[in-house]
């Protein structure tokens, strides 16, 4: 009899794990049917090839486009580097001494913090302190200290680099220590150690992390929103270098962004209904450029992982 | 007594324990040890896991305390100076004492950049001298033959062999005077072990060897000193043929019969 009953409770217990891992991606195929079905319309090459007009009920969202990829690529390069020294500094030099717990429970925590906060603390930080602080220092009236790309990308970076960090230290830890060994018996110093066989060792994992800040911060909308990013822009925050006529991008200029379109058309529209369709056409553009991007990264780590072999 | 008294004579010591004590944290895992070992012969260490052995050579390049909290008591003199003082260059010290470990750890490198890794650190960059390098440590190594056709193949494609043999190599690569081997053959079949004993019996021309081993078959075959280490203490130390054929102690007595361990 009592064998029975716990043949009856693993039954259960299975089909519950599998309703809930049912229920989970269920949701996320209901989410992308929906957006594919009510955006895949209007995404013409006008629609990405083209600005809004006529208060954002026609025309393309080229600008958003831009402006998104200028700032999430602008977001890793400010967060890759700093991520992976603070990750390098806990594994390899502190360990598990005090200073080291303190640090590792600031980024927990830091990682708990909600993006709004982020938000306004990269217009005090960032834009009042830091910029306004340069601009007297280097006597600009007004150029570092406003909402501007850089700050905007300053802010996502913060956000993600908790995710940076542990995905990182995750990855230098699971490089084996007898390699570490082997290394340090040759007379390796603790930086040889590092730079020639913990890195390259970590390389695809450190990559990880890159992917999954991608996804947390191309989708981001409070960070930005009183950053740098903007409602609408007639041009995009490009800068032409005088003499030779190439075009850089700004980052100290203002910027459309994809989630950020999202939201204003939803919510602060004239016409709310008549954006609705390429409301969906833009979350369906956000969530295949989150994917694009993903996606580079994602080949670039197996051309690492094939050159480690 | 004839042939201790004749080797005696010729040999040097190159690294000197005098009353080494070894603590990981609080446990001591070698317990006031004083033992020489000689330039151009292999002493071999043996006794029951957990004995201290691997401790004890790894005492003298100093690598327990990379991954360990240690403390240490005693001395460790190379050519007389003792490796614990302050004033002493880790970097120099580990290029001067090499090791083999207990499992073959290539880098998952070529063949060729493993062998190369150590000079590399010291800013050997001339790829006409680390070619030499390359073919010198392998030919050392009993590897060149091999492996000479495909040099930038990946060190672990290799057997395990073959690449206990690589690590050997690339610890010659730094032109080192002691080369401690922590159980090298512990993770090998018999045929690659048999190889890297006739290699040890080769190196010890050129390098005083230190080798951990639980096998007392090897440790009769190639050795030329024996310390029988016990619960971190050193029982017994002698020529390997006093020791396997006559031995002082009852406890030696016993682990080499079988008795025990």
């Amino acid at each position: 009899m009592i064998i029975k009953k716990r043949k009856i409770f693993n039954a259960f217990f299975q089909g519950l794990c599998f309703g809930m891992a049912f229920f989970v991606i269920s949701v996320l195929i209901a989410i992308l049917v929906r957006v594919f079905f009510g955006g895949a319309g209007v995404i013409t090459p006008g629609f990405l090839l083209k600005k809004p007009i006529e208060g954002m009920t026609a025309g393309g969202i080229f600008p958003a486009i831009f402006g998104t990829i200028c700032i999430t690529v602008l977001m890793i390069i400010m967060a890759i580097p700093a991520g992976i020294a603070a990750a390098i500094y806990l594994t390899e030099y502190t360990g598990k001494e005090f200073l080291g717990r303190v640090i590792r429970a600031s980024i927990n925590n830091l990682a708990g913090v909600p993006s709004i906060v982020f938000g306004l603390f990269g217009v005090g930080f960032f834009i009042l302190f830091v910029g306004r602080g340069v601009d007297r220092i280097m006597g600009f009236s007004l150029a570092f200290g406003q909402p501007v790309m850089l700050w905007a990308a300053a802010t996502l970076a913060l956000l993600v680099l908790p995710v940076i960090i542990v995905t990182t230290e995750e990855a230098l830890n699971s490089v084996p220590v007898s390699l570490r060994e082997a290394a340090f018996a040759l007379g390796a110093t603790k930086w040889q150690v590092v730079r020639n066989v913990v890195l390259p060792q970590a390389r695809s994992g450190i990559l990880t992390g890159a992917i999954l800040s991608i996804s947390r911060g191309a989708g981001e909308t409070a960070p930005i929103l009183f950053t740098g990013c903007a409602y609408f822009l007639p041009r995009l925050p490009v800068f032409t270098i005088p003499y030779v006529h190439i075009p850089v991008i700004n980052p100290l200029d203002q910027f459309m962004c994809l989630s950020y379109h999202i939201f204003i058309m939803a919510t602060q529209s004239t016409n709310i209904e008549a954006t609705r369709p390429i409301q969906y056409g833009t979350t369906l553009v956000l969530i295949g450029l989150t994917f694009l991007l993903n996606l580079s990264v994602i080949i670039f780590r197996i051309y690492f992982r094939k050159r480690q072999r | 007594m004839n042939t201790r008294h004749k080797t005696k004579e010729q040999i040097k010591t190159k690294v000197k324990l005098d009353g080494l004590t070894f603590y990981y944290g609080k446990y001591k895992a070698i317990d006031n040890i004083s033992m020489e070992f000689f330039e151009c012969k292999v002493t071999a260490i043996i006794g029951p896991s957990g004995c201290g052995k691997s401790t004890l050579i790894k005492a003298i390049n100093r690598i327990s305390e990379i991954t360990n909290d240690v403390k240490v008591e005693g001395k460790v003199l190379l050519d007389n100076k003792n490796v614990y003082d302050r004033d002493v260059d880790l970097v120099d010290l580990r290029r001067r004492v090499g090791m083999v470990f207990q499992r073959p750890n290539p880098f998952p490198k070529s063949i060729y950049d493993n062998v190369v890794f150590g000079p590399r650190l010291y800013g050997v960059n001339n790829k006409k001298q680390l070619d030499e390098i390359v073919e010198y440590s392998l030919t050392k190594s009993a590897l060149w033959n091999e492996v000479k056709d495909r040099l930038n193949h990946s060190a672990i494609s290799l057997s395990g062999g073959q690449q206990q043999r690589l690590c050997i190599a690339r610890a010659l690569a730094v032109d080192p005077e002691v080369l401690l081997m922590d159980e090298p053959c512990s993770a090998l079949d018999p045929t690659a072990t048999a190889r890297i004993e006739e290699l040890i019996e080769d190196l010890k021309k050129y390098y005083t060897i230190a080798i951990v081993t639980h096998n007392m078959q090897q440790a009769a075959r190639i050795s030329d000193y024996t310390g029988f280490l016990l619960n971190g203490q050193l029982m017994e130390y002698n020529i390997t043929t006093d020791i396997f054929t006559n031995p002082d102690n009852k406890v030696t007595e016993d682990y080499i019969t079988g008795r025990f361990g």
